[in-house]
């Protein structure tokens, strides 16, 4: 199976750094999609499919907070597993968006071997659930 | 929180990104050499504390670590080095306010190039640093 | 200078000027000495280095084409002595490397399928770390890597005590000795702390 990834950030450094680990990693991927805000994402996603949402917290227009909660709302949408980069490490943060049903939460700076870590064990989930 | 937890934190913050985004070492100075070319970028904050963050690279040196960061071979050209230089300044600043106070409300605006520099203010806390193919310094105020 | 292939029950050392046969021990062990390289197509070699202060040992090991490396090196950079570093380019992270890497790969080995880990890079001698060898050993080899397209599985690095890694080909096995224990080091499960927080 080949995996299509949507990555959220409105760092163009941070996308291509994220892009370059997934690509390295082995994983397979059939297209990796990028948006730099909530609010892009969220088109993208109106016509694309997509098996996994990378993203960021703060960006401009719409933040990965604010993403993350739109999708849940969605019943279609709800079930793409999400992966939060993020360089806010405060406790609340973290807990709400795991409250809100993120898969999983990466603080930036990270290592490379981290996220890939990451990605694979929530696309093995999502493999595992069928 | 005191200066000298600020200090600590932005020492520490600004290492932890370098080493782990661009694998650079930094040594710490007391300032930037006078005259040399540099990128500079101012991020606001706000949230539980609100204030601007700022940070310079000597030119150089933001080439280098934009190149290592990217994972690229050759040096990269001036836009993608832009980009870099201000998500490093996300990074540092959001991984500072964060290790001050774990329970914080933290926002961060997009990090901004400025074209000229902004003199350093009374209040601000400093740190400078030397790394591979030059320097940098970075500086936070809160309001 | 050519890194040292070792194939069954003999190594050749490979040089322009001489060829020499050496017998290797029975137990198929192979040395590698402090900046000092060798590449393995022995199913059966266990690759293995002693005395890891500041220096590091980085290990590759293909298991389908059966091909396996081990680099010592001491120091990150060789800008600070270009004549050693054509004497022996083993001896810095930024010639060693490629060199390690370059030999596996024309050896059959692929990056997919390689598992890494990095061993080292402690302070030993330098109690006070002025210098941070150790430190700055790992971070020129994480940058080298990284520009390269590789992922290091595993590392077993810092500290302050002297390590000595032994890689067994048959099994794939990485076993570190360091203040009298012994511990396996599995490929893939990185040490040191973590970034990330699982959802449950």
């Amino acid at each position: 199976m080949s995996y299509r990834i949507l990555i959220v950030d409105d760092s163009p450094g941070m996308r291509a750094v994220l892009r370059r680990v997934i690509d390295l990693s082995g994983i397979p991927v059939e297209t990796c999609l990028s948006a730099c805000h909530g609010r892009a994402a969220l088109e993208t996603l109106g016509s694309e499919r997509v098996d996994l949402i990378l993203t960021d917290i703060n960006m401009p227009e719409m933040n990965g907070e604010e993403l993350v909660a739109e999708l849940k709302k969605n019943p279609v949408l709800s079930r793409i597993p999400i992966l939060v980069i993020s360089t806010d490490a405060t406790s609340n943060r973290m807990q709400r968006m795991l409250e809100l049903g993120a898969a999983g939460y990466v603080i930036k700076p990270f290592q490379p071997e981290t996220l890939r870590c990451e990605v694979e064990r929530v696309l093995g989930e999502v493999h595992v659930a069928g | 929180m005191s200066p000298v937890e600020v200090d600590r934190a932005l020492t520490r913050c600004t290492g932890r990104v370098l080493e782990t985004m661009c694998y650079s070492d930094p040594l710490p100075i007391t300032g930037l050499e006078e005259g040399q070319p540099c990128i500079r970028t101012q991020l606001r904050f706000h949230g539980t504390y609100s204030g601007i963050f700022h940070l310079d690279v000597t030119e150089d040196a933001g080439r280098s670590l934009a190149t290592t960061f990217l994972g690229a071979e050759e040096d990269v050209p001036a836009p993608e080095m832009a980009s870099v230089i201000c998500e490093l300044t996300n990074m540092i600043c959001g991984s500072m306010l964060s290790t001050l106070d774990a329970r914080a409300d933290i926002q961060l605006d997009a990090p901004e190039l400025l074209v000229d520099g902004v003199p350093r203010s009374e209040g601000a806390s400093y740190k400078a640093f030397e790394i591979d193919n030059g320097q940098m310094a970075v500086a936070i105020q809160f309001n | 200078m050519s890194i040292e292939w070792t194939l069954g029950l003999r190594f050749y050392e490979i040089s322009d000027s001489a060829r020499t046969l050496v017998e290797e021990s029975r137990m198929n062990t192979v040395v590698v000495s402090t900046a000092d390289c060798k590449v393995s197509g022995d199913p059966d070699a266990t690759l293995v280095t002693y005395g890891l202060g500041s220096c590091i040992a980085l290990v590759v090991h293909d298991p389908v084409a059966n091909v396996s490396g081990m680099l010592h090196y001491m120091l990150p950079d060789s800008s600070i002595d270009r004549t050693k570093a054509e004497a022996n380019p083993y001896m810095f992270a930024d010639t060693g490397i490629p060199r390690l890497m370059n030999a596996v790969y024309e050896r059959g080995a692929e990056k997919k399928r390689l598992k890494i880990w990095a061993v080292g890079g402690a302070q030993v001698l330098d109690k006070e770390n002025c210098f941070q060898i150790g430190k700055r050993n790992h971070l020129a080899m994480r940058k080298i890597l990284w520009k390269g397209g590789l992922f290091v599985g595993s590392e077993d690095v810092g500290g302050t005590l002297s390590r000595t890694v032994r890689l067994e080909t048959q099994s794939g096995r990485l076993v570190i000795y360091s203040d009298g224990v012994q511990r396996e080091l599995p490929a893939g499960k990185m040490s040191g702390g973590a970034t990330c927080l699982t959802a449950f």
